[in-house]
Protein backbone atom coordinates (compact mmCIF):
# COMPACT_ATOMS: atom_id res chain seq x y z
CA UNK A 1 0.00 0.00 0.00
CA UNK A 2 2.73 2.59 0.87
CA UNK A 3 4.05 2.27 -2.86
CA UNK A 4 0.87 3.03 -4.14
CA UNK A 5 -0.11 5.74 -2.29
CA UNK A 6 3.26 7.37 -2.63
CA UNK A 7 2.89 7.09 -6.61
CA UNK A 8 -0.50 8.86 -5.98
CA UNK A 9 0.69 11.40 -3.81
CA UNK A 10 3.30 12.14 -6.24
CA UNK A 11 1.12 12.05 -9.33
CA UNK A 12 -1.42 14.19 -7.83
CA UNK A 13 0.93 17.01 -6.83
CA UNK A 14 2.36 16.88 -10.70
CA UNK A 15 -0.85 17.07 -12.02
CA UNK A 16 -2.31 19.69 -9.83
CA UNK A 17 1.28 21.74 -10.22
CA UNK A 18 0.84 21.37 -14.30
CA UNK A 19 -3.11 22.23 -14.18
CA UNK A 20 -1.54 25.58 -12.12
CA UNK A 21 1.20 26.20 -14.80
CA UNK A 22 -1.07 25.40 -17.75
CA UNK A 23 -3.82 27.45 -16.86
CA UNK A 24 -2.36 30.45 -15.36
CA UNK A 25 -0.25 30.59 -18.95
CA UNK A 26 -3.27 30.59 -20.97
CA UNK A 27 -4.93 33.50 -19.94
CA UNK A 28 -8.85 33.40 -20.42
CA UNK A 29 -9.04 37.05 -21.05
CA UNK A 30 -12.66 37.91 -22.27
CA UNK A 31 -11.46 40.36 -25.42
CA UNK A 32 -13.79 43.29 -24.62
CA UNK A 33 -16.97 43.24 -26.53
CA UNK A 34 -17.46 45.33 -29.63
CA UNK A 35 -20.68 47.03 -28.55
CA UNK A 36 -20.94 50.69 -28.23
CA UNK A 37 -22.96 51.93 -24.64
CA UNK A 38 -25.78 53.75 -25.34
CA UNK A 39 -26.89 55.62 -22.30
CA UNK A 40 -30.16 57.36 -22.11
CA UNK A 41 -28.48 60.57 -19.47
CA UNK A 42 -30.28 63.50 -17.85
CA UNK A 43 -29.30 66.58 -19.73
CA UNK A 44 -26.55 68.34 -17.36
CA UNK A 45 -24.78 64.55 -17.94
CA UNK A 46 -25.34 64.77 -21.67
CA UNK A 47 -23.17 67.64 -21.67
CA UNK A 48 -20.54 66.56 -19.89
CA UNK A 49 -20.45 63.92 -22.17
CA UNK A 50 -20.42 65.79 -25.51
CA UNK A 51 -17.75 67.47 -24.30
CA UNK A 52 -15.74 64.58 -23.14
CA UNK A 53 -16.42 63.03 -26.40
CA UNK A 54 -15.63 65.94 -28.40
CA UNK A 55 -11.79 66.48 -26.72
CA UNK A 56 -11.33 62.65 -26.90
CA UNK A 57 -10.98 62.35 -30.75
CA UNK A 58 -9.07 65.29 -31.06
CA UNK A 59 -6.49 63.85 -29.14
CA UNK A 60 -5.83 61.17 -31.04
CA UNK A 61 -5.65 63.20 -34.34
CA UNK A 62 -3.08 64.94 -32.70
CA UNK A 63 -0.79 62.15 -31.41
CA UNK A 64 -1.40 59.66 -34.31
CA UNK A 65 2.09 58.28 -34.77
CA UNK A 66 2.89 55.88 -32.67
CA UNK A 67 6.24 56.22 -30.99
CA UNK A 68 7.53 53.36 -32.54
CA UNK A 69 7.53 54.82 -36.14
CA UNK A 70 9.22 58.06 -34.42
CA UNK A 71 12.73 56.57 -33.94
CA UNK A 72 12.61 55.17 -37.51
CA UNK A 73 11.74 57.91 -38.72
CA UNK A 74 14.46 59.77 -38.98
CA UNK A 75 16.57 57.34 -40.50
CA UNK A 76 15.04 57.31 -43.19
CA UNK A 77 15.44 60.67 -43.98
CA UNK A 78 18.96 60.17 -44.08
CA UNK A 79 18.47 56.86 -46.16
CA UNK A 80 16.28 58.90 -48.69
CA UNK A 81 18.74 62.50 -49.23
CA UNK A 82 21.73 61.75 -50.27
CA UNK A 83 20.25 58.60 -52.39
CA UNK A 84 18.64 61.04 -54.63
CA UNK A 85 21.42 63.73 -54.05
CA UNK A 86 23.40 60.87 -55.79
CA UNK A 87 21.42 59.63 -58.84
CA UNK A 88 21.21 62.80 -61.21
CA UNK A 89 25.13 62.65 -60.93
CA UNK A 90 25.53 58.51 -61.91
CA UNK A 91 22.48 59.06 -64.01
CA UNK A 92 24.54 62.17 -66.30
CA UNK A 93 27.39 59.83 -66.32
CA UNK A 94 25.91 56.67 -67.54
CA UNK A 95 23.19 58.97 -70.03
CA UNK A 96 26.43 60.32 -72.17
CA UNK A 97 27.01 56.56 -72.85
CA UNK A 98 23.36 55.89 -74.96
CA UNK A 99 20.75 57.65 -74.06
CA UNK A 100 21.84 61.11 -74.46
CA UNK A 101 22.82 61.36 -78.23
CA UNK A 102 19.51 61.05 -79.47
CA UNK A 103 18.13 64.27 -77.53
CA UNK A 104 20.88 65.99 -78.18
CA UNK A 105 20.47 65.89 -81.65
CA UNK A 106 16.31 66.63 -81.55
CA UNK A 107 16.70 69.49 -79.50
CA UNK A 108 18.77 71.69 -81.83
CA UNK A 109 16.38 71.44 -85.13
CA UNK A 110 13.62 72.18 -82.84
CA UNK A 111 15.55 75.27 -81.25
CA UNK A 112 16.82 76.90 -84.39
CA UNK A 113 13.11 76.09 -85.70
CA UNK A 114 11.89 78.14 -82.60
CA UNK A 115 14.53 80.53 -82.80
CA UNK A 116 13.00 81.46 -86.35
CA UNK A 117 9.91 80.91 -86.49
CA UNK A 118 8.80 83.59 -83.74
CA UNK A 119 10.40 86.21 -85.33
CA UNK A 120 8.32 86.67 -88.96
CA UNK A 121 5.25 86.96 -87.12
CA UNK A 122 6.03 89.51 -84.46
CA UNK A 123 4.06 88.35 -81.69
CA UNK A 124 3.08 90.25 -78.59
CA UNK A 125 4.82 89.31 -75.21
CA UNK A 126 1.82 87.38 -73.96
CA UNK A 127 1.61 84.87 -76.92
CA UNK A 128 5.46 84.22 -76.46
CA UNK A 129 4.59 82.96 -73.39
CA UNK A 130 2.22 81.06 -74.47
CA UNK A 131 4.29 79.50 -76.80
CA UNK A 132 6.66 78.91 -75.07
CA UNK A 133 4.22 77.12 -72.32
CA UNK A 134 2.91 74.81 -75.50
CA UNK A 135 6.78 74.24 -76.66
CA UNK A 136 7.30 73.56 -72.67
CA UNK A 137 4.14 71.19 -72.90
CA UNK A 138 5.64 69.53 -75.88
CA UNK A 139 8.99 68.62 -74.75
CA UNK A 140 8.61 67.43 -70.86
CA UNK A 141 9.17 64.04 -71.65
CA UNK A 142 12.35 64.60 -73.08
CA UNK A 143 15.62 64.45 -70.87
CA UNK A 144 16.92 67.92 -71.39
CA UNK A 145 20.14 69.77 -69.45
CA UNK A 146 17.29 71.41 -67.41
CA UNK A 147 16.27 67.71 -66.18
CA UNK A 148 19.63 68.00 -63.66
CA UNK A 149 18.35 70.73 -61.66
CA UNK A 150 14.92 69.20 -61.31
CA UNK A 151 16.10 66.62 -60.11
CA UNK A 152 18.29 68.01 -57.64
CA UNK A 153 15.15 69.46 -56.31
CA UNK A 154 13.96 66.10 -55.61
CA UNK A 155 15.51 65.46 -52.12
CA UNK A 156 12.97 68.76 -50.97
CA UNK A 157 10.01 65.48 -51.01
CA UNK A 158 8.77 65.59 -47.77
CA UNK A 159 10.18 62.48 -46.47
CA UNK A 160 7.27 62.02 -44.20
CA UNK A 161 5.40 61.36 -47.91
CA UNK A 162 7.68 58.89 -48.90
CA UNK A 163 7.83 56.99 -45.89
CA UNK A 164 3.78 57.01 -46.26
CA UNK A 165 4.14 55.80 -49.94
CA UNK A 166 6.95 52.94 -48.47
CA UNK A 167 4.36 51.95 -45.66
CA UNK A 168 2.82 48.89 -46.77
CA UNK A 169 1.37 47.68 -43.34
CA UNK A 170 -2.09 47.00 -42.91
CA UNK A 171 -3.73 50.27 -41.60
CA UNK A 172 -5.47 47.87 -38.57
CA UNK A 173 -2.28 46.90 -37.51
CA UNK A 174 -1.37 51.04 -37.59
CA UNK A 175 -4.16 51.54 -34.80
CA UNK A 176 -3.19 48.70 -32.54
CA UNK A 177 0.40 50.08 -32.30
CA UNK A 178 -1.04 53.61 -31.74
CA UNK A 179 -2.92 52.22 -28.42
CA UNK A 180 -0.49 50.65 -26.94
CA UNK A 181 2.27 53.25 -27.44
CA UNK A 182 0.12 56.16 -27.17
CA UNK A 183 0.46 57.22 -23.47
CA UNK A 184 -2.79 59.67 -23.70
CA UNK A 185 -5.45 58.18 -21.90
CA UNK A 186 -8.65 57.21 -24.62
CA UNK A 187 -12.13 58.13 -23.39
CA UNK A 188 -13.64 55.89 -26.30
CA UNK A 189 -14.93 52.22 -25.66
CA UNK A 190 -12.19 49.59 -25.04
CA UNK A 191 -11.76 47.97 -28.60
CA UNK A 192 -11.16 51.69 -29.71
CA UNK A 193 -12.93 54.18 -32.06
CA UNK A 194 -16.55 53.76 -32.26
CA UNK A 195 -18.10 55.55 -29.30
CA UNK A 196 -15.77 58.49 -30.62
CA UNK A 197 -17.37 57.94 -34.08
CA UNK A 198 -20.31 57.77 -33.47
CA UNK A 199 -21.96 61.63 -33.70
CA UNK A 200 -23.89 62.82 -30.45
CA UNK A 201 -26.87 64.03 -33.13
CA UNK A 202 -27.38 60.45 -33.78
CA UNK A 203 -27.12 58.63 -30.09
CA UNK A 204 -29.53 61.80 -29.02
CA UNK A 205 -32.06 61.25 -31.71
CA UNK A 206 -32.07 57.57 -30.84
CA UNK A 207 -32.54 58.23 -27.59
CA UNK A 208 -35.66 60.78 -27.93
CA UNK A 209 -37.01 58.50 -30.43
CA UNK A 210 -36.94 55.48 -28.23
CA UNK A 211 -38.36 57.63 -24.94
CA UNK A 212 -40.84 58.72 -27.15
CA UNK A 213 -42.21 55.24 -28.04
CA UNK A 214 -41.29 53.77 -24.38
CA UNK A 215 -44.33 53.35 -21.84
CA UNK A 216 -43.10 52.45 -18.44
CA UNK A 217 -45.02 49.95 -17.28
CA UNK A 218 -46.97 49.75 -14.03
CA UNK A 219 -45.50 49.71 -10.92
CA UNK A 220 -42.27 52.21 -12.29
CA UNK A 221 -41.97 55.96 -12.03
CA UNK A 222 -39.06 58.10 -11.99
CA UNK A 223 -37.99 57.38 -8.03
CA UNK A 224 -37.91 53.15 -8.90
CA UNK A 225 -34.38 52.30 -8.62
CA UNK A 226 -34.44 49.65 -11.12
CA UNK A 227 -33.06 49.33 -15.20
CA UNK A 228 -32.11 47.04 -17.88
CA UNK A 229 -29.39 46.93 -20.08
CA UNK A 230 -29.98 45.45 -23.90
CA UNK A 231 -27.94 44.45 -26.30
CA UNK A 232 -29.63 45.37 -29.79
CA UNK A 233 -28.24 44.35 -33.11
CA UNK A 234 -29.56 46.43 -36.22
CA UNK A 235 -30.17 45.86 -39.94
CA UNK A 236 -28.71 48.48 -42.17
CA UNK A 237 -32.36 49.63 -42.75
CA UNK A 238 -31.92 50.35 -38.69
CA UNK A 239 -34.38 47.99 -38.07
CA UNK A 240 -33.95 45.02 -35.65
CA UNK A 241 -31.98 41.86 -37.13
CA UNK A 242 -33.26 40.22 -34.06
CA UNK A 243 -35.05 40.30 -30.52
CA UNK A 244 -33.06 42.55 -27.95
CA UNK A 245 -30.94 40.31 -25.81
CA UNK A 246 -31.08 41.35 -22.16
CA UNK A 247 -27.66 41.51 -20.83
CA UNK A 248 -27.95 43.14 -16.97
CA UNK A 249 -30.67 43.75 -14.79
CA UNK A 250 -31.25 45.58 -11.41
CA UNK A 251 -32.49 42.31 -9.21
CA UNK A 252 -36.36 43.20 -8.48
CA UNK A 253 -39.54 41.61 -9.35
CA UNK A 254 -40.21 44.80 -11.53
CA UNK A 255 -37.33 43.65 -13.63
CA UNK A 256 -39.36 41.46 -16.26
CA UNK A 257 -41.65 44.04 -16.49
CA UNK A 258 -39.23 46.80 -17.48
CA UNK A 259 -37.17 44.48 -19.77
CA UNK A 260 -40.63 43.50 -21.35
CA UNK A 261 -41.52 47.50 -21.84
CA UNK A 262 -38.05 48.25 -23.28
CA UNK A 263 -38.19 45.18 -25.28
CA UNK A 264 -41.41 46.07 -26.87
CA UNK A 265 -40.52 49.85 -27.21
CA UNK A 266 -37.71 48.62 -29.37
CA UNK A 267 -39.78 46.77 -31.54
CA UNK A 268 -42.45 49.48 -32.14
CA UNK A 269 -40.07 51.95 -32.87
CA UNK A 270 -38.05 50.41 -35.57
CA UNK A 271 -37.04 51.41 -38.12
CA UNK A 272 -34.63 53.67 -36.69
CA UNK A 273 -33.91 55.79 -39.45
CA UNK A 274 -32.02 58.68 -37.46
CA UNK A 275 -29.01 56.10 -37.44
CA UNK A 276 -27.26 56.69 -40.75
CA UNK A 277 -26.08 53.99 -42.87
CA UNK A 278 -22.20 54.99 -43.25
CA UNK A 279 -22.00 54.33 -39.65
CA UNK A 280 -23.50 51.13 -39.86
CA UNK A 281 -20.33 49.31 -38.34
CA UNK A 282 -20.94 51.73 -34.91
CA UNK A 283 -24.16 51.23 -34.29
CA UNK A 284 -24.79 47.34 -35.60
CA UNK A 285 -24.52 46.38 -31.89
CA UNK A 286 -25.53 48.70 -29.31
CA UNK A 287 -26.26 48.29 -25.70
CA UNK A 288 -28.62 50.60 -24.75
CA UNK A 289 -29.48 50.90 -21.00
CA UNK A 290 -33.26 51.46 -19.76
CA UNK A 291 -33.24 53.81 -16.56
CA UNK A 292 -36.45 55.28 -15.95
CA UNK A 293 -34.60 57.61 -13.50
CA UNK A 294 -32.77 59.30 -16.42
CA UNK A 295 -36.00 58.52 -19.33
CA UNK A 296 -38.99 59.96 -16.68
CA UNK A 297 -36.75 63.11 -15.98
CA UNK A 298 -36.79 62.15 -12.35
CA UNK B 1 -21.42 58.02 -18.11
CA UNK B 2 -18.23 57.61 -19.57
CA UNK B 3 -18.85 54.42 -21.99
CA UNK B 4 -14.99 53.67 -20.80
CA UNK B 5 -16.48 53.47 -17.30
CA UNK B 6 -18.92 50.81 -18.30
CA UNK B 7 -16.71 48.70 -20.16
CA UNK B 8 -14.63 48.85 -16.86
CA UNK B 9 -17.42 47.85 -14.31
CA UNK B 10 -18.03 44.89 -16.71
CA UNK B 11 -14.63 43.63 -17.16
CA UNK B 12 -13.19 42.49 -13.88
CA UNK B 13 -12.70 38.83 -15.48
CA UNK B 14 -8.84 38.32 -15.82
CA UNK B 15 -6.99 35.60 -16.05
CA UNK B 16 -5.76 36.67 -12.42
CA UNK B 17 -9.63 36.25 -10.94
CA UNK B 18 -10.40 32.86 -13.00
CA UNK B 19 -6.68 30.88 -11.36
CA UNK B 20 -7.14 27.84 -9.73
CA UNK B 21 -5.44 29.36 -6.24
CA UNK B 22 -7.60 32.26 -6.61
CA UNK B 23 -11.10 30.32 -7.29
CA UNK B 24 -10.23 27.91 -4.28
CA UNK B 25 -9.32 30.97 -1.95
CA UNK B 26 -12.41 32.39 -2.78
CA UNK B 27 -14.58 29.95 -3.06
CA UNK B 28 -17.37 29.13 0.00
CA UNK B 29 -15.92 27.19 2.82
CA UNK B 30 -18.29 24.54 1.75
CA UNK B 31 -17.21 24.72 -1.31
CA UNK B 32 -13.61 24.23 0.09
CA UNK B 33 -14.47 21.60 1.97
CA UNK B 34 -15.77 19.27 -1.12
CA UNK B 35 -13.00 20.12 -2.95
CA UNK B 36 -10.46 18.94 -0.15
CA UNK B 37 -12.66 15.80 0.30
CA UNK B 38 -12.85 15.00 -3.14
CA UNK B 39 -9.03 15.47 -3.85
CA UNK B 40 -8.82 13.28 -0.44
CA UNK B 41 -10.61 10.74 -2.53
CA UNK B 42 -9.08 11.18 -5.55
CA UNK B 43 -5.64 10.19 -3.70
CA UNK B 44 -6.49 7.86 -2.27
CA UNK B 45 -8.12 5.74 -5.32
CA UNK B 46 -5.26 5.62 -7.30
CA UNK B 47 -2.93 5.06 -4.06
CA UNK B 48 -5.30 1.51 -4.06
CA UNK B 49 -5.31 1.37 -8.07
CA UNK B 50 -1.81 1.23 -8.02
CA UNK B 51 -1.22 -1.05 -5.19
CA UNK B 52 -4.50 -3.59 -6.83
CA UNK B 53 -2.34 -3.37 -10.33
CA UNK B 54 0.88 -4.17 -8.76
CA UNK B 55 -1.14 -6.90 -6.85
CA UNK B 56 -2.42 -8.19 -9.92
CA UNK B 57 0.41 -8.60 -12.10
CA UNK B 58 2.08 -10.41 -9.70
CA UNK B 59 -0.64 -12.58 -8.98
CA UNK B 60 -0.80 -13.64 -11.84
CA UNK B 61 3.01 -14.02 -12.80
CA UNK B 62 3.74 -16.23 -9.43
CA UNK B 63 0.49 -18.64 -10.26
CA UNK B 64 2.00 -19.29 -13.96
CA UNK B 65 5.13 -19.79 -12.28
CA UNK B 66 3.64 -22.12 -9.06
CA UNK B 67 1.76 -24.03 -12.50
CA UNK B 68 4.48 -24.65 -14.63
CA UNK B 69 6.32 -26.20 -11.47
CA UNK B 70 3.06 -28.27 -10.65
CA UNK B 71 2.97 -29.81 -13.72
CA UNK B 72 6.44 -30.30 -14.02
CA UNK B 73 6.05 -33.60 -12.97
CA UNK B 74 8.29 -32.78 -9.82
CA UNK B 75 7.57 -34.52 -6.78
CA UNK B 76 4.72 -33.09 -4.67
CA UNK B 77 5.92 -33.73 -1.10
CA UNK B 78 9.09 -31.87 -2.60
CA UNK B 79 6.80 -28.88 -3.87
CA UNK B 80 5.20 -28.64 -0.42
CA UNK B 81 8.66 -28.78 1.19
CA UNK B 82 9.96 -26.05 -0.99
CA UNK B 83 5.98 -24.05 -0.46
CA UNK B 84 5.28 -24.78 2.84
CA UNK B 85 7.45 -22.14 4.92
CA UNK B 86 6.57 -19.12 2.62
CA UNK B 87 3.27 -19.75 0.01
CA UNK B 88 3.28 -16.02 -1.19
CA UNK B 89 0.96 -16.61 -3.86
CA UNK B 90 -2.58 -17.44 -3.52
CA UNK B 91 -2.59 -20.92 -5.58
CA UNK B 92 0.47 -21.70 -3.33
CA UNK B 93 -1.84 -21.49 -0.49
CA UNK B 94 -4.18 -23.07 -1.91
CA UNK B 95 -1.61 -26.21 -2.30
CA UNK B 96 -0.12 -25.98 0.83
CA UNK B 97 -3.41 -25.78 2.66
CA UNK B 98 -4.08 -28.88 0.86
CA UNK B 99 -1.26 -31.28 0.72
CA UNK B 100 -1.13 -30.35 5.04
CA UNK B 101 -4.48 -31.70 5.44
CA UNK B 102 -3.03 -34.56 3.18
CA UNK B 103 -0.54 -35.09 5.37
CA UNK B 104 -1.96 -34.67 8.61
CA UNK B 105 -4.64 -37.30 7.41
CA UNK B 106 -1.59 -40.05 6.43
CA UNK B 107 0.59 -39.25 9.21
CA UNK B 108 -2.20 -39.68 12.22
CA UNK B 109 -2.30 -43.28 13.59
CA UNK B 110 -5.34 -43.95 12.63
CA UNK B 111 -5.26 -43.48 9.16
CA UNK B 112 -8.55 -42.21 7.98
CA UNK B 113 -9.06 -42.12 4.40
CA UNK B 114 -13.13 -41.79 4.98
CA UNK B 115 -13.97 -38.27 4.20
CA UNK B 116 -10.66 -36.68 3.55
CA UNK B 117 -11.41 -35.93 0.23
CA UNK B 118 -14.33 -33.73 1.65
CA UNK B 119 -11.64 -32.07 4.38
CA UNK B 120 -9.33 -30.95 1.16
CA UNK B 121 -12.16 -29.80 -0.36
CA UNK B 122 -13.38 -28.05 2.53
CA UNK B 123 -9.97 -26.98 3.23
CA UNK B 124 -9.67 -25.21 -0.17
CA UNK B 125 -12.52 -23.86 -0.11
CA UNK B 126 -11.44 -21.82 3.10
CA UNK B 127 -8.34 -20.47 1.49
CA UNK B 128 -9.61 -19.70 -1.74
CA UNK B 129 -12.48 -17.48 0.43
CA UNK B 130 -9.83 -16.16 2.19
CA UNK B 131 -7.86 -15.19 -0.80
CA UNK B 132 -10.49 -13.80 -2.68
CA UNK B 133 -11.58 -11.61 0.52
CA UNK B 134 -7.89 -10.46 0.29
CA UNK B 135 -7.76 -9.54 -3.36
CA UNK B 136 -11.04 -8.01 -2.72
CA UNK B 137 -9.57 -5.34 -0.23
CA UNK B 138 -10.21 -2.04 -0.63
CA UNK B 139 -12.78 -2.42 -4.18
CA UNK B 140 -15.42 -1.25 -2.25
CA UNK B 141 -13.55 2.13 -1.42
CA UNK B 142 -13.32 2.54 -5.08
CA UNK B 143 -17.20 1.35 -5.75
CA UNK B 144 -18.03 4.32 -3.39
CA UNK B 145 -16.05 6.70 -4.86
CA UNK B 146 -17.25 6.22 -7.82
CA UNK B 147 -20.34 5.96 -7.14
CA UNK B 148 -20.65 9.24 -4.54
CA UNK B 149 -17.85 11.41 -5.93
CA UNK B 150 -20.32 13.29 -8.15
CA UNK B 151 -22.97 13.66 -5.97
CA UNK B 152 -20.02 15.24 -3.30
CA UNK B 153 -19.46 17.12 -6.70
CA UNK B 154 -22.95 18.36 -6.95
CA UNK B 155 -23.11 19.31 -3.50
CA UNK B 156 -20.54 21.28 -3.36
CA UNK B 157 -22.31 23.17 -6.95
CA UNK B 158 -25.25 23.77 -5.67
CA UNK B 159 -23.36 25.75 -2.82
CA UNK B 160 -21.22 27.89 -5.68
CA UNK B 161 -24.44 28.52 -6.94
CA UNK B 162 -26.15 29.99 -3.52
CA UNK B 163 -22.87 31.99 -3.55
CA UNK B 164 -23.91 33.13 -6.67
CA UNK B 165 -27.49 33.86 -6.00
CA UNK B 166 -26.20 35.54 -2.62
CA UNK B 167 -23.90 38.21 -4.17
CA UNK B 168 -26.80 39.10 -6.89
CA UNK B 169 -29.22 39.89 -3.47
CA UNK B 170 -25.79 41.84 -2.35
CA UNK B 171 -25.24 43.49 -5.12
CA UNK B 172 -28.96 44.41 -6.77
CA UNK B 173 -27.19 43.45 -10.08
CA UNK B 174 -27.39 40.48 -12.39
CA UNK B 175 -24.63 41.75 -15.16
CA UNK B 176 -21.46 38.69 -15.36
CA UNK B 177 -19.04 40.12 -13.37
CA UNK B 178 -21.58 39.62 -10.34
CA UNK B 179 -22.70 36.17 -10.88
CA UNK B 180 -19.33 34.77 -12.93
CA UNK B 181 -17.27 33.55 -9.51
CA UNK B 182 -20.11 31.70 -7.76
CA UNK B 183 -20.47 29.66 -11.18
CA UNK B 184 -16.96 29.75 -11.45
CA UNK B 185 -16.38 27.91 -8.54
CA UNK B 186 -19.75 25.51 -8.69
CA UNK B 187 -18.69 23.91 -11.59
CA UNK B 188 -15.20 23.35 -10.63
CA UNK B 189 -16.41 21.86 -7.69
CA UNK B 190 -18.35 19.58 -9.82
CA UNK B 191 -15.32 18.99 -11.98
CA UNK B 192 -12.86 17.61 -9.31
CA UNK B 193 -16.28 15.79 -8.29
CA UNK B 194 -15.95 13.92 -11.82
CA UNK B 195 -11.81 13.41 -11.79
CA UNK B 196 -12.50 11.46 -8.67
CA UNK B 197 -15.66 9.03 -9.63
CA UNK B 198 -14.28 8.92 -13.21
CA UNK B 199 -11.27 6.67 -12.87
CA UNK B 200 -12.62 5.31 -9.75
CA UNK B 201 -15.30 3.52 -11.91
CA UNK B 202 -12.94 2.35 -14.21
CA UNK B 203 -10.72 1.26 -11.77
CA UNK B 204 -13.77 -0.74 -9.96
CA UNK B 205 -14.75 -2.31 -12.82
CA UNK B 206 -11.34 -3.73 -13.99
CA UNK B 207 -10.21 -4.93 -10.67
CA UNK B 208 -13.85 -6.68 -9.54
CA UNK B 209 -13.23 -8.61 -13.31
CA UNK B 210 -9.84 -9.26 -12.30
CA UNK B 211 -11.00 -10.58 -9.12
CA UNK B 212 -13.28 -13.41 -10.93
CA UNK B 213 -10.82 -14.24 -13.41
CA UNK B 214 -8.18 -15.14 -10.71
CA UNK B 215 -10.96 -16.71 -8.51
CA UNK B 216 -11.81 -19.10 -11.05
CA UNK B 217 -8.72 -20.18 -11.91
CA UNK B 218 -8.02 -21.05 -8.35
CA UNK B 219 -11.37 -22.91 -8.28
CA UNK B 220 -10.31 -24.64 -11.50
CA UNK B 221 -6.86 -25.31 -9.77
CA UNK B 222 -8.64 -26.70 -6.70
CA UNK B 223 -10.74 -29.22 -8.74
CA UNK B 224 -7.81 -30.20 -10.84
CA UNK B 225 -6.08 -30.91 -7.46
CA UNK B 226 -8.80 -32.88 -5.53
CA UNK B 227 -9.35 -35.00 -8.65
CA UNK B 228 -5.20 -36.33 -7.86
CA UNK B 229 -5.76 -36.19 -4.48
CA UNK B 230 -9.27 -38.04 -5.32
CA UNK B 231 -7.61 -40.81 -7.38
CA UNK B 232 -3.82 -41.42 -4.40
CA UNK B 233 -7.09 -41.84 -1.81
CA UNK B 234 -8.27 -44.10 -3.76
CA UNK B 235 -5.54 -46.22 -4.71
CA UNK B 236 -4.28 -46.48 -1.56
CA UNK B 237 -7.61 -47.45 0.07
Amino acid sequence: MKTGMTISCIGHAVALGCALIALSAAPMEVPPVDSLPVQFISEKDFTQLTQGVKNAPKLKIDMPKPLADKVDAPKAVDQLAPKVADKPEIKTDSSKAAPQPKPETKPDPKQAQKADKPQPPEYKPDQIADLLKKDAAKKPAKPDDQSTPQKADAPKFDANQVAELLDKRDPRRQVASNETLNDTANLGAASGAPSAQMSQSEIDALRARISSCWSPPPGIDANSKVYVVLRVLFKPDGSLSHEPVLVEATASSLGPALADSAKRALLLCQPFTMLKPEHYDQWKDLELKFDPHELLGG
Amino acid sequence: MNPADISSSVAPLTSANLSLFHLFWHAHWIVELVIVGLLVCSVWVWAIAIDKTLLFSRLRRDGDHFEEAFWSGQSLEELYKSLAAQPGHSTGVLFVAAMREWKRSLEGHARSFAGLQMRIEKVMNVAIAREVENMERRLLVLATVGSAGPFIGLFGTVAGIMTSFQSIAASQNTSLAVVAPGIAESLFATAIGLVAAIPATIFYNKFSSEVNRQAQRLEGFADEFTAILSRQIDERG
